[in-house]
């Protein structure tokens, strides 16, 4: 299917709307409203997971299957943390605190990277945890 | 470079960079005091020491603020600079202002410069940051007003865009709010709510304009992307900065006898405050991602893509992990506060500064961009100043959040000295990454020196 794309030099978006869409919840999911962001996504996943633009496919499957694994490993060491160290154990704190901006922080950049591919129209692939985009 | 008065720009760069460097070397020699207490004592004191190095950023800054304006400012109004000899004094007289200000810093006992310089008819010195004696306050607005006329001139007279209206907006913004640092009332609550009108209304509000124009200016020259596209941007950037950051103020006003609903608007508005920085970030790779041709300056796309990145990490992710009251509770005042001053300062200013710099030197220079070995040379400057600065905020974090614990929610709280000596371990690790970064600065001054083949000019 052939898909013409807007000239992302004069276009302020010239991306699909719903891959966009999906990119800004998966942002949304970790600055604004955790959770409730990641429901509009699974919901905006579900109604759109067979759209005729692959490049719809390929930001509304990366963002779902990112989501679940890093808010599994952010939340999960993070707890890892100060379950084995304690919470009276400022070390737990010290480890627990850097480890949970840091990582926190490293999906918002890959969010960003992933919400500007969308809006110049080019797929992505989230390092290490995104599935492969041809699937 | 377009227009002939553009040049008046390179003394001030360089300037900046020089001041840069003296900066660098007392945050050495201050971050050794942390640990080797009677380092260099008494001929500079730590209290001395944190004051040139504050004051040097601030003065190297403006320095390049100004400079960066003379640059862009013809370029953007298509006209010469209205008057180029006015510049070149005014470098000669801040410059000057600046220097004799940090020898009398280094050499005159603070109360007796105080004493000698007229604070008795107006107190003004004493605040952080606003140190100055009275006449370098107001050899400032002098320097600014007359500069900002110089400006204003200029714009009346040529093309008025978006990028210029708002680097003059934050240029004039920033002179209206350096005023407040005269006004010292003797009620300690007020000295401190009007101190932060000039404190942080500069680097969470004005200079976010100033940020933000310069950036813009840099992403349309070394992108081709279209003018309108880019100005979308810059609308969203400044109205975020300044709907978030003015009454984010009030996260400074949690504990110093201001009404207890600072607590909440403060918390609630600069828990926004990394929304534009976010969108910074988001601004600078989506330009460069759409990028029309390859620009031969490299170097430049960098450092203004490293501006977006580590704004956001150091203003707006640093910010945010101590600004909510409950948490600033424990927090304020602490190690905490330093590892965010230090990225923000970094990411959002130095590094906006260097990407000018970057960008506009070689064309003062009579070239497009350096020749590949300088820019090599000058990346690296990059890599090895960015990674140590990740690396001191880290430091200072892990020492802040120790420090929080052992002095404010152990059970049995120790005083502040003795909580300093078990952070020790973390400030030596600190003064480490602090010697990375001073190589890197060192890499950064040589690439101007490094010779190569030179890319022309476009025609």
């Amino acid at each position: 299917m052939n898909i013409e794309r807007k000239d992302p030099l004069t276009h302020l978006m010239p991306g699909p709307p719903i891959a966009v869409l999906a990119e800004s919840l998966f942002l949304i999911n970790l600055m604004l409203l955790p959770g409730l962001a990641f429901v509009l996504l699974l919901l905006l996943w579900w109604r759109y997971h067979d759209h005729a633009d692959p490049l719809v496919r390929n930001h509304l499957r990366q963002t779902v299957v990112t989501c679940i694994w890093g808010g599994g490993l952010l939340v999960s060491i993070s707890v890892a943390i100060f379950a084995l160290g304690g919470l009276d154990n400022p070390w737990s704190w010290v480890i627990g605190v850097l480890y949970f901006v840091l990582f926190h922080a490293g999906l918002i950049y890959l969010g960003v990277m992933g919400l500007v591919r969308a809006i110049n129209g080019h797929s992505w692939r989230y390092p290490l945890v995104g599935p492969r985009r041809d699937d | 470079m377009q227009y002939k008065s553009q040049a008046v720009a390179m003394p001030y760069f360089i300037a900046a960079i020089g001041l840069f460097v003296g900066q660098i070397i007392f945050g050495l020699i201050m971050g050794l005091q942390y640990v080797v207490g009677d380092f260099l004592f008494p001929e500079i004191p730590f209290n001395v020491a944190r004051m040139v190095h504050t004051n040097l950023l601030i003065v190297w800054l403006l320095f390049g603020f100004m400079g960066a304006a003379y640059y862009l400012v013809p370029e953007e109004t298509e006209t010469e600079l209205y008057s180029p000899k006015l510049a070149l004094i005014l470098f000669w007289v801040f410059l000057v202002a600046g220097a004799l200000t940090v020898l009398g810093y280094l050499f005159v006992p603070y109360a007796t410069l105080a004493q000698a310089t007229g604070n008795d008819l107006l107190a003004t010195m004493g605040r952080e940051f606003l140190e100055q004696p009275l006449p370098t306050k107001l050899g400032i607005v002098v320097v600014a007003l007359a500069f900002l006329f110089n400006i204003s001139m200029t714009m009346l007279k040529g093309r008025k865009t978006a990028i210029s209206m708002v680097l003059l907006l934050g240029l004039w913004g920033l002179a209206i709010f350096f005023l407040f640092s005269f006004y010292n009332p003797h009620n300690l609550v007020k000295d401190k709510f009007y101190w932060w009108f000039v404190v942080h209304l500069w680097v969470e509000g004005v200079w976010e304009l100033i940020l933000a124009a310069l950036l813009a200016f840099v992403l349309i020259k070394v992108t081709g992307v279209d003018r309108e596209v880019i100005e979308k941007w810059l609308y969203v950037i400044i109205t975020l900065a300044l709907v978030t950051g003015i009454i984010g103020t009030g996260h400074h006003y949690y504990w110093i006898g201001a009404p207890e609903y600072w607590q909440w608007w403060g918390s609630i508005f600069s828990a926004l405050e990394p929304i534009p920085f976010f969108a910074m970030t988001v601004f600078a790779f989506n330009m460069v991602n759409r990028r029309r041709r390859e620009h031969p300056n490299k170097a430049a796309v960098l450092w203004a893509l490293g501006t977006g990145v580590m704004a956001f990490l150091g203003a707006g992710v640093w910010g945010f992990l101590h600004t909510l009251a409950p948490v600033n509770f424990y927090t304020h005042g602490t190690q905490i506060t330093a590892a965010h001053g230090h990225m923000a300062f970094y990411g959002a200013y130095v590094m906006v500064v260097i990407t000018i710099i970057s960008y506009a030197m070689p064309l003062l220079r009579g070239r497009a961009a350096n020749s590949e070995k300088a820019q090599v040379l000058e990346m690296w400057s990059f890599w090895l100043m960015t990674i140590a600065m990740v690396f001191i905020t880290l430091f200072l974090t892990a020492a802040g959040i120790l420090q929080v614990w052992l002095q404010r929610v152990s059970d049995t709280p120790m005083s502040f000295m003795t909580a300093q000596d078990q952070v020790a371990l973390f400030y030596w690790m600190r003064e480490w990454a602090g010697v990375v970064f001073f190589i890197g600065l060192l890499t950064y001054l040589a690439s101007f020196f490094v010779k190569g083949e030179a890319k022309a000019v476009a025609s």
